[in-house]
């Protein structure tokens, strides 16, 4: 819609474009007091790493792959409290009655603030990884291998968890009900994941965490076919190909589905 | 190119699980004026006026807006619809100016645009302080600012929810006089239970009982007719128990 003219005045430049820079804005907004909490909160958890490395004398090997672990749950407690809300505001909070009832198609609404979400947690997620390779470098005199790597698929895994987060948004009636589920997925993946290799033998290549731990494994050099844990339990890591092909897939079916929720749900 | 401004429902019906919240209504409204939507809590008002705004499908009929099935093409039908429906609220942790724009935004419109219409809706509104967050606004200024938000759109045709709700008496009455001179030129579909403001500002009722439409006619026949010899909010009044109430 360029030049439409109004009442009183002009409607400039595309009318998509602007809504979708307006949504994205207002993400941005939103998020910046838990963005800016969490770019601090990694370089305190990535100080405790270093303690940690020192107190048991981690070899740069171990220290690599447990950075990789903390950035890899690190991702699912950000993501979950960033993307929480990111459609359930629109239909708990009375502000909701505004944006919904704007000329705009909802779907553009979520991905212009799910793609906000995802650009602006990749500050505090940059801030850890940088901070992790300078600890790193100052403990072992060397760069983590494949670091530029994990960083990669911790983008990918970001977005693939702010999706699969999105979608249960668009299906829950309170932010309380993605945060948290957010938060059990992140947490307690690596307990399922032990407990269904340890009882049933089952690789878990369902569960998008699983497809995560490639952030961690790629960092050991070779890449392992499974990590032994200190309790003796011993957890399959999946292929690279394999953790890709988890990611993108959950991304892809999230994005989907919270978008056909998202555009079909009834504001009550 | 202006519209048409044309409001119409065809056997719109909502159902939520066995409740009947709407019951294939149908009304037809055309050219500038206020038509004022009378009924009791629970009637069906909100429920009409959130299936105009595309915040509920309804289940089946039409709701069109300027000709436009707001089912088949909500974005087209939207873009000449403001709705300030139920009680909105600004985001809390958003300053109003923030609001503004990004509902401005949302309508297309440019930074430039959206700065001139702030500073008259500033003016018309008496939006005291744009920097102040959301949820630090009294209740009227909340208000306030939504209407502001409604009004940014410059649109043809508003959908207002008991608009004068929770201001105190000046305010309600530079709503009143805003409606009025908005009215000049647009087609407003308001719901009120005050029956004083749509005697002063409604040129049609439309009368809703249990989902279904009473009546629709002009205020001034309604009372005329139901008003049982009084005139004013009076005769509305007793129109309105007589054809709500029965009695």
């Amino acid at each position: 819609m360029r030049g439409n003219s109004t009442l009183m005045g002009k409607v400039t430049g595309t009318s998509s474009y602007n809504a979708i820079k307006a949504a994205f804005l207002n993400q941005f907004m939103l998020n910046k007091p838990v963005i800016t909490s969490f770019s601090v909160l990694v370089v305190v958890v990535t100080l405790l790493l270093v303690w940690l490395s020192t107190s048991v004398s981690f070899t740069s090997a171990v220290y690599a792959t447990s950075f990789g672990l903390l950035a890899w749950a690190m991702i699912g407690i950000v993501s979950a409290n960033v993307c929480a809300d990111i459609a359930t505001r629109d239909f708990e909070k009375p502000s909701g009655l505004i944006v919904l009832s704007q000329p705009v198609e909802r779907w553009r609404i979520l991905i212009a603030r799910l793609s906000a979400a995802v650009l602006f947690t990749m500050v505090p997620l940059t801030v850890l990884y940088a901070s992790g390779v300078i600890a790193g470098f100052a403990l072992y005199g060397s760069l983590m291998p494949n670091v530029f790597a994990s960083y990669g698929f911790s983008v990918l895994y970001m977005a693939s968890f702010m999706a699969l987060i999105a979608m249960i948004s668009t299906l829950a009636d309170s932010r309380a009900v993605p945060l948290s589920a957010g938060i059990t997925l992140a947490v307690v993946a690596i307990f399922v994941f032990v407990a269904l290799e340890y009882f049933f033998g089952v690789q878990p290549w369902f569960f998008l965490p699983y497809g995560g731990m490639v952030i961690s494994s790629i960092m050991s050099v070779p890449y392992p076919s499974s990590f032994t844990l200190t309790n003796g339990f011993t957890l399959s890591t999946p292929a690279i190909w394999e953790a890709a092909a988890i990611m993108i897939g959950y991304l892809a079916i999230s994005l989907t589905a919270a978008v056909f929720f998202y555009s079909r749900k009834d504001v009550l | 190119m202006r519209t048409i401004l044309e409001l119409e429902a065809i056997n719109l019906t909502k159902r939520f699980g066995d409740k009947v919240a709407l019951d294939g209504i149908s009304f037809r409204f055309k050219g500038p004026g206020v038509i004022g939507y009378l009924g009791p809590n629970g009637a069906g008002k909100t429920t009409t006026l959130k299936i105009f705004s595309h915040l509920l499908r309804p289940t089946s009929g039409k709701a069109l807006i300027n000709g436009i099935d707001i089912q088949k093409d909500y974005v087209k039908a939207l873009r000449s619809v403001a709705a300030v429906v139920e009680t909105p609220e600004p985001f809390p942790d958003l300053g109003v100016r923030d609001f503004l724009t990004m509902v401005g935004g949302m309508r297309g419109l440019d930074g430039k645009e959206i700065e001139r219409r702030i500073s008259r809706l500033q003016k018309e509104l008496s939006l005291d302080d744009l920097d102040v967050r959301g949820k630090q606004l009294s209740k009227g200024n909340k208000q306030r600012a939504v209407l502001a938000a409604a009004l940014i759109a410059d649109a043809e045709i508003l959908l207002l929810d008991e608009p004068t709700s929770g201001l105190d008496p000046a305010e309600t009455r530079g709503l009143k006089d805003l409606i009025k001179k908005l009215k000049k030129t647009r087609l407003i579909f308001m719901s009120s239970h005050l029956l004083d403001e749509v005697i002063e500002l409604c040129d049609k009722a439309v009368f809703i009982n249990n989902g279904k439409i009473v009546l629709i006619d002009s205020v001034s026949n309604v009372t005329k007719k139901f008003g049982r010899g009084r005139k004013g909010a009076a005769g509305l009044e007793d129109a309105y128990m007589r054809l709500i109430k029965g009695i």
